[in-house]
């Protein structure tokens, strides 16, 4: 399969990006992506000319590492899958496709496709922890946890923190990646000590970052990876309120671990 | 930061204030529609219902009125400050932009109805709050005079442009409300998933009725005012 590729090529941090035009050739329909974006940049090392920059691991659609807009679309077309696990047969052999970074104030641009999503690191670090004994690890029974609950939880557990919801939202809000961390825990005897800090001190760093307001329009979810349910955000809403007015502790917003 | 502060500043505790504006406002629509249906009973009924609520509950309706406009002022305020955020927050728009939710594109123009529902209300407020005292004639019913709103509204929607600009502005707060009231249940974590697709009917039962009901009576009074 051939294809035209729009890739988004920017230099740095302060630079202004634009789009470069460039043709792939001979590409297998059972080629991911990436593998896809790889073969563009060895024809590219062969020319002589600068590689395209993008992020990836896995490639097996579980680290979230990989961050590309698709067609305006993060990770593509496909509904609950990462960029790397989408394939060139999803595409019309000689299709015109453009590729850009997430864009949002909180992720600048680092280098071409690559975005700075160390915001992300910064929320989890003001409240997606619990506190835990060390030692030998407890008896798996030992806590109960009722079912529902394991699996609400690990339904949020199930974000990956790729930041596709962030790339989504029209207003370029955290509150899908936040609120699956929240409720994650907050669903889990370990995570009742830190619960109300949890929820304050994340939402509060949150802001911090200069992500958008939640506007309710729901891309967020139809664009995450692991198909996380807006549900989680209405349960951080509610957290957020009870726990900011009328939670057992005074909770400042600063604070975190280290 | 004081914690109860700290919540009036985050972007959920504005959120919560934006929906809780938002349910009194939407309340008072309705209240608003039922009074409105006094038109059909003719003009004593009418305007005995204006008198009540300029005159005789003056004292009660007053303080009311006070914090409906409080209630709209920090609606279209928040309303205006977070969206200004929201644009902030992606300095750099996409090129290409598409949607994977198709959950209608009216969900985004909540600060453009907004803004045209302010404008509404600018009109609306000094023709028939204000107004009326001054340019609708006088009514008689057993010995007490009050103001003939009945017949200033039939005056003014017999002019096709007036019910226009009217039917215009129901159609906006339509999509207004179809977003915003399932919204506002969001925004204060009223969120289940047996009763979601109900709170997502009730958003449009609501702006069916609402909107369906103030525009009903519009072009009742435009064909009406004509006889």
């Amino acid at each position: 399969m051939n294809f035209k590729l729009r890739l988004w090529r920017q230099k740095d941090r302060t630079s202004p990006g634009s789009f470069q035009e460039v043709e792939a050739h001979g590409i297998s329909p059972d080629m991911s992506f990436l593998e896809m974006l790889d073969e563009v940049n060895n024809d590219m090392i062969r020319a002589g000319s600068e590689p395209v920059a993008f992020e990836s691991d896995c490639r097996e659609g579980i680290c979230g590492t990989c961050s590309l807009v698709v067609e305006g679309l993060p990770h593509g077309p496909d509904k609950g899958t990462t960029v790397c696990q989408l394939f060139m047969r999803r595409f019309l052999d000689g299709q015109t496709i453009s590729v850009e970074p997430w864009r949002a104030k909180a992720f600048p641009i680092l280098k071409d496709l690559v975005a700075d999503r160390a915001a992300f690191d910064d929320i989890i670090a003001a409240g997606g922890f619990i506190s835990a004994k060390t030692g030998s690890a407890p008896d798996a029974n030992g806590l109960p946890v009722p079912k529902k609950d394991a699996d609400t939880a690990m339904d949020a557990a199930a974000c990956i923190g790729c930041g596709a919801c962030v790339a989504a939202c029209p207003n370029a809000s955290a509150m899908l990646f936040v609120a699956a961390k929240v409720s994650h825990l907050g669903h889990l005897p370990q995570g009742q000590p830190e619960r109300e800090r949890r929820v304050v001190r994340m939402v509060s760093k949150m802001d911090e970052a200069g992500f958008g307001n939640c506007s309710n329009r729901y891309e967020c979810e139809a664009a995450c990876p692991k198909e996380i349910s807006v549900e989680h955000i209405a349960r951080m809403n509610r957290d957020y309120g009870v726990s900011s007015l009328f939670g057992s502790e005074r909770v400042r917003a600063e604070g975190g671990a280290g | 930061m004081n914690p109860i502060a700290a919540y009036f500043r985050s972007s959920i505790g504005r959120k919560q204030l934006m929906g809780l504006s938002g349910i009194y406002l939407y309340i008072f629509l309705l209240i608003h529609l039922v009074g409105n249906i006094g038109l059909l009973m003719g003009p004593e009924h009418f305007n005995q219902y204006g008198y009540l609520l300029t005159h005789t509950l003056r004292e009660i309706i007053i303080p009311i009125e006070f914090s409906l406009l409080a209630a709209f002022l920090l609606h279209l305020g928040l309303g205006f400050k977070l969206a200004a955020e929201n644009r902030a927050a992606r300095p750099e728009r996409y090129a290409v932009k598409a949607s994977k939710a198709r959950s209608g594109a009216y969900r985004g123009w909540m600060m453009l109805t907004g803004s045209w529902l302010l404008l509404f209300v600018i009109v609306h407020m000094p023709h028939f709050r204000f107004g009326a005292y001054r340019v609708a004639p006088i009514a008689n019913y057993d010995g007490l005079e009050m103001n003939d709103l009945y017949a200033e509204a039939l005056r003014s929607f017999a002019n096709p442009w007036f019910t226009g600009f009217y039917l215009l502005s129901f159609a906006l707060l339509f999509t207004h409300l179809a977003h915003g009231v399932q919204s506002s249940l969001q925004s204060l974590g009223v969120n289940h998933p047996r009763y979601n697709t109900g709170f997502r009917r009730f958003s449009w039962a609501y702006a069916v009725v609402i909107c369906g009901g103030f525009a009903a009576l519009a072009v009742w009074a435009h064909f009406q005012g004509k006889i």
